[in-house]
């Protein structure tokens, strides 16, 4: 994305509005949504501020400002967003330990892709993504982009349930599921790191606009740092 | 001091007016279902009406008073005892230690919110006391109570007698009637499926929770159409996942999620979500934004007699 991106800015209810793009690098669009994210955080007046994988999303108080001048408002900022930089300084690094228990569907996930598991940890573990949104549940992560070889379905069936920490893929992306539940994501891997501890000073590892990198451990090392916590 | 749980029934927990600014990080407002009754329950015990308070569903729940205290109740109804002896809703009364108090099965409505005059001590995470049990957090332990739980309650004076007016009673029904503004992917509809949509009675299944229920009849057509990069969502969005069956999100709904979003309740409305309950039917009628504030606008001020303050 070398240039300004025009989003297309509509009502989405009667208390948020919804810019939607169309970019053809969907991590440049990312990383610009949460470069516009900010700016409307600058402006202060916005109930929440809720960037999607193509999309972003403001709530509004109707009592405070009618639904059209919302509208005006938000397409000041939303209307043409910038492209920025993916910031490249920090990338977190997440241990996994790919198959077996962990990660149930790492074997089944490489057949269908036509890959050993060893291809697929590597191509996983291979370059860095980025936290594209964060959403579905606290600190939930969607990643990306992940390469095309990894692209595969989400599971007909969601699993009843999946534990924290559990690592998806799907179509262009890589999740991290923060807590325990369902989820429709085939699994490959685990990381022993806590996403989300809401006792925690900082309740979430990552948040939207970060980089992670995953780094394959063996199960010796996934009980050593569930241990250290 | 405290209230103790003897029956917790299907799910009670802490719930206050929620969260706010946090959708960005995946969580949710969450809050009281029916924010309505929520503050009509706290203004009857001279509360702030979004402070803290009990939230009942369905099937009622069974308390005893470890301090003396007042309660009142609000929201759907049930036959209520203490001690054995009927008390009404919407009235402020007293119980002093051991006493007892049991809440029917919901025979209108489907939640009811019990407000004390005592502060209740629930877990305050990003703002609010309200329980979020699938995250775990906020409220007794981040979890439903169970039975023989205490919810320990700090002192506070008594407040003055209150009664509120029935003309400030919710009105509970087995239909309800939501306004709706069409959501972004409300294009996505055929002619005839926007139709039913905006005119056709649905369905509430038995898949209900404060995640959301499904309408599970009649069935919308979406097609190939059907499955959409995630995108941001809120309680009052209703998704349409491939099976057609909408699902209408509530306080503790995921914050994103990949259907098509058709519709919007308008947030003067969301209150009534809160009482839907599985078998209830739910019409929507198509409104315009400007034409939601107005409503929301008017709303507010029928019952600023009351409250002195806008609640929805």
């Amino acid at each position: 994305m070398t240039d300004f991106t025009a989003g297309k800015i509509s009502h989405g209810g009667d208390d948020w509005l919804i810019a939607r793009y169309d970019a053809p690098d969907p991590v440049a669009l990312s990383a610009a949504l949460q470069a516009a994210a900010s700016r409307l955080r600058d402006e202060g007046d916005w109930l929440d501020i809720v960037p999607g994988l193509a999309e972003l999303c403001v709530r509004f108080d109707p009592l405070c400002e009618n639904p059209n001048d919302a509208l005006a408002r938000f397409r000041t900022i939303a209307g043409m967003i910038r492209p920025a930089d993916v910031c490249g300084d920090k990338v977190t690094d997440i241990p996994v330990c790919y198959g077996g228990d962990y990660g149930p569907d790492l074997e089944v996930s490489a057949d269908r892709l036509g890959l050993s598991p060893d291809e697929l940890i590597a191509l996983h573990s291979g370059e860095s993504f980025l936290v594209q949104m964060m959403g579905f549940a606290p600190g939930f992560a969607y990643c990306g982009q992940t390469p095309a070889a990894l692209a595969i379905d989400r599971l007909p069936e969601p699993r009843r349930r999946v534990e924290a920490g559990s690592i998806g893929i799907a179509g262009r992306q890589t999740c991290l599921y923060s807590l325990a539940g369902p989820g429709g994501w085939p699994l490959i891997g685990r990381t022993p790191l806590t996403l989300f501890d809401p006792g925690r000073d900082e309740p979430f590892l990552l948040k939207a606009g970060q980089q992670v990198r995953f780094r394959a451990i063996d199960e010796a090392e996934f009980a050593r740092l569930a241990e250290a916590g | 001091m405290a209230l103790r749980i003897d029956r917790a029934g299907l799910a009670t927990s802490l719930q206050d007016a929620g969260r706010r600014g946090v959708a960005h990080l995946g969580v949710p407002p969450g809050g009281a279902m029916d924010c309505l009754s929520l503050a009509l329950a706290n203004w009857l015990v001279g509360k702030a009406t979004g402070a803290t308070a009990v939230e009942i569903t369905l099937t009622g729940a069974a308390m005893t008073f470890e301090a003396r205290m007042a309660f009142a109740l609000a929201g759907g109804r049930a036959d209520i005892t203490l001690n054995g002896q009927p008390v009404a809703m919407y009235e402020q009364h007293r119980a002093n230690p051991g006493d007892v108090l049991e809440i029917g099965a919901v025979q209108a409505g489907c939640r009811i919110y019990l407000a004390v005059s005592d502060a209740l001590q629930g877990d305050k995470i990003f703002g609010s006391a309200s329980t979020y049990a699938s995250g775990g957090f906020g409220g007794h332990q981040g979890r439903m109570l169970a039975d023989g739980d205490v919810i320990a309650t700090v002192g506070r004076e008594e407040p003055d007698k209150r009664v509120a007016p029935q003309k400030f009673h919710p009105f509970l029904n087995k239909g309800w009637v939501l306004r709706a503004v069409p959501g972004p992917e409300a294009g996505l509809l055929d002619k005839a499926s926007r139709d039913t949509l905006f005119t056709e009675a649905f369905r509430a299944s038995q898949r209900a929770s404060r995640q959301g229920a499904e309408l599970d009849k009649p069935v919308l057509t979406l097609g190939e159409a059907a499955r959409m990069q995630s995108g941001p969502v809120f309680p009052g969005t209703v998704q349409c996942p491939p099976s057609g069956k909408p699902y209408l999100l509530m306080a503790d709904a995921q914050t994103t999620g990949g259907y098509p979003r058709l519709a919007q309740v308008i947030r003067a409305d969301r209150h009534l979500t809160g009482q839907i309950k599985p078998g209830d039917t739910v019409r929507f009628m198509a409104v315009e934004p400007e034409e939601a504030t107005q409503i929301l606008r008017e709303k507010n001020s029928l019952y600023a007699e009351l409250f002195g303050e806008d609640i929805f």
